[in-house]
């Protein structure tokens, strides 16, 4: 575990919050590297290593998946499901990061399995503040399996 | 106007008498045969009854006359018996069947049965009880007069009580009834001796002397059969009525099964309708509230850097950072400008007239006149298109965003051409626009329709336009799909219009 590279993969469709989020994770360095898709289909073809994303050593697995509901394509709900009735990924931890707190979109991401859900906070100190906390949780105090 | 109404009262009260006089017509018919048949079984059966007790009288007399005549006569000749003698007991056939029936009326009495009238009836009786009164005298000539007849029958009133009254004719009249009943000089001296004057002499033979009558009461059997009618023909008359208001009654409530069906199936209907549309304004309220709170994030995020930053001193990506918040500040204005537009598409509708597609298509064509010069897009419209029934403002909206789309999704592609066509398919006029651009997967032809849905979240506008044509569409009571072959193959958006 010590000194493994760590991977988070970043599937955001709306370019400015993904640079919000790449900007705040790299501030405090607990991810080795951040990979942002914009839709759910390349989410899905990145985690099966499918199309341009077949080399793994460019594209590694990553550690944990910061995932947006509204989505292009593929919706994120889709993505979930996929992932978490897919032997391979399951384990892998899926955080929904969202601008939606529908109760029914919470609702159906915690019966598809989602291991966390979070609203993307309209203050940027919050906004901060949580993407930190998620780093430095899932990626340093979380046990991983593999 | 009086008169009409009259009229259809007429009209309706004739329809009730004459669904009334049936079942009144049929018991009618019913009781006369059914009382015919029941009294005419116990007329049969009481004729029967006195027909025998005649028949056994007849025998009796038989008996007499053809048994015991000649044993006695033998033995008057055979002198044990005096040639003079003479006693009815023994000899008067006449005589001893009317003591018998007398006897048996006597046994018939004691069995608490009626009693039955008999009565030997001639027109020249030695015995006076047995002298028939007028009616009786002419049934005598009558059965001589008419050989053929051998019975009579009637049915006769005495002090208002119904008799079934039955005669048949004696025995005709030979040589063995002229030895006592033929010339008084001849007969033997006993008889002479009895009975003076000429009663009961001077019969001829080959002649019917007398008739033998019974009568029996018959009010109990035909009240019986009145009874047994009435009670017979009730029961039919009910299971008449029952039968035909059971009918009645069915009709009425498979009307109103029917009635309550449809009544139910419209509702159902209702909710359905009602169900979409609560759906669609969730999730209306849902995107509204996701995508118009995504700019913020955008524009609160990066003022929070950018204020970072300034404290920092840290200058070299302010002038992006402002960038994205004009631009997150920008899209929310295009948003709500956008919400503005599709909430007002459903109340604003102008009123449809038939509208040439031709003009239409081509009044577009010269709005986009720019965007299509700029990507070098080459338009062909289908000459002689129908005319469409529509509202010509929202007809135009639709043209407009399907060609805009079209255009926006052209990717590299180096002749990008639109065409603007009509195709009938069983009887429904599919108007299209199709383009050779990037082209659809499959698997996202339904949800492109949604609001604010965008397949490339690069690609310029809000993601309003295809959510918009799909709203018009359906207020126009049609249908709008996309046919595409996969990417890189073109599109085709077609609609129909109800």
């Amino acid at each position: 575990m010590n000194g493994e590279p760590l991977t988070v993969l970043l599937v955001e469709d709306n370019p400015d919050h993904a640079e919000l989020v790449m900007r705040n994770m790299e501030n405090f360095q607990v991810a080795n590297s951040i990979i942002h898709v914009e839709d759910g289909e390349a989410a899905l073809d990145y985690l099966y290593g499918m199309g341009k994303y077949a080399d793994r050593e460019q594209f590694p697995m990553p550690h944990l998946m910061l995932l947006d509901l509204r989505l292009p394509k593929v919706d994120g709900l889709e993505v979930l499901k996929e992932v978490k009735n897919s032997p391979g990924l399951k384990a892998l931890p899926v955080v929904i990061l969202t601008t939606s707190d529908a109760e029914r979109d919470m609702a159906i991401a915690y019966e598809c399995h989602a291991n966390s859900y979070v609203t993307k906070p309209v203050s940027f100190d919050d906004f901060s503040r949580l993407l930190r906390d998620l780093g430095f949780y899932w990626l340093a105090w979380n046990k991983r399996p593999w | 106007m009086n008169l009409e109404i009259k009229k259809t009262f007429g009209g309706k009260a004739r329809r009730a008498i004459n669904m009334a006089a049936l079942p009144v017509v049929a018991m009618v018919v019913v009781a006369v045969i059914l009382n015919y048949s029941i009294s005419a079984f116990f007329m049969n059966d009481a004729e029967e009854k006195i027909r025998n007790i005649l028949l056994s009288h007849r025998g009796l007399h038989q008996y007499i006359q053809k048994v015991m005549h000649p044993a006695f006569y033998k033995a008057r000749d055979e002198r044990s018996v005096s040639q003079d003698f003479y006693a009815p007991q023994i000899l008067s056939s006449s005589y001893i069947v009317r003591t018998m029936h007398a006897f048996y009326n006597e046994e018939l009495e004691k069995a608490g049965l009626p009693e039955i009238y008999y009565k030997m009836a001639s027109a020249n009786p030695r015995n006076p009880v047995n002298r028939a009164d007028n009616d009786e005298t002419a049934l005598i000539r009558m059965f001589n007069e008419n050989r053929e007849v051998n019975e009579f029958r009637k049915v006769m009133k005495i002090d208002g009580k119904k008799y079934l009254y039955y005669a048949i004719p004696f025995l005709e009249t030979d040589n063995r009834c002229v030895r006592c009943h033929g010339k008084r000089e001849d007969a033997p001296q006993g008889i002479q001796t009895l009975y003076p004057g000429d009663d009961g002499f001077n019969e001829k033979t080959g002649v019917f002397r007398a008739i033998e009558s019974i009568r029996v009461p018959i009010g109990d059997d035909i009240s019986a059969a009145f009874i047994l009618t009435c009670s017979l023909s009730t029961g039919i008359v009910a299971l008449f009525l029952l039968l035909f208001f059971n009918r009645r009654l069915k009709i009425t409530v498979d009307e109103k099964t029917a009635t309550l069906e449809a009544e139910v199936l419209e509702r159902k209907k209702r909710e359905d309708d009602l169900d979409i549309k609560n759906a669609e304004l969730e999730r209306f309220a849902y995107t509204v509230s996701h995508d118009l709170k995504s700019p913020i994030i955008t524009i609160k995020g990066f003022t929070g850097s950018l204020e970072k930053d300034l404290l920092n001193g840290n200058y070299e990506r302010m002038a992006g950072d402002l960038k994205r918040v004009s631009n997150a500040a920008d899209k929310m204005s295009d948003l709500l400008s956008d919400l503005l537009e599709i909430s007002t598409v459903g109340r604003a509708v102008n009123t449809s007239e038939a509208v040439n597609m031709n003009y239409l298509v081509a009044d577009v064509m010269e709005q986009l006149a720019g965007p299509l010069k700029n990507s070098a897009v080459k338009v062909t419209v289908q000459p002689d298109l129908p005319k469409l029934f529509c509202d010509r403002q929202r007809m135009a909206e639709v043209v407009q965003n399907l060609v805009e789309n079209a255009i926006n999704y052209m990717g590299d592609q180096s002749h990008p051409k639109i065409l603007f066509g009509m195709r009938e398919v069983s009887g429904v006029k599919i108007f299209f626009v199709q383009d050779n651009g990037i082209g659809i997967d499959e698997k996202y032809h339904h949800n492109i329709f949604g609001l604010f849905n965008k397949l490339d979240a690069k690609s310029s506008g809000t993601g309003i336009g295809l959510a918009l044509v799909k709203r018009i569409i359906e207020l126009h009571d049609g249908r709008v799909w996309v046919e595409s072959d996969g990417t890189g193959k073109g599109s085709r958006f077609c609609f129909t219009v109800g």
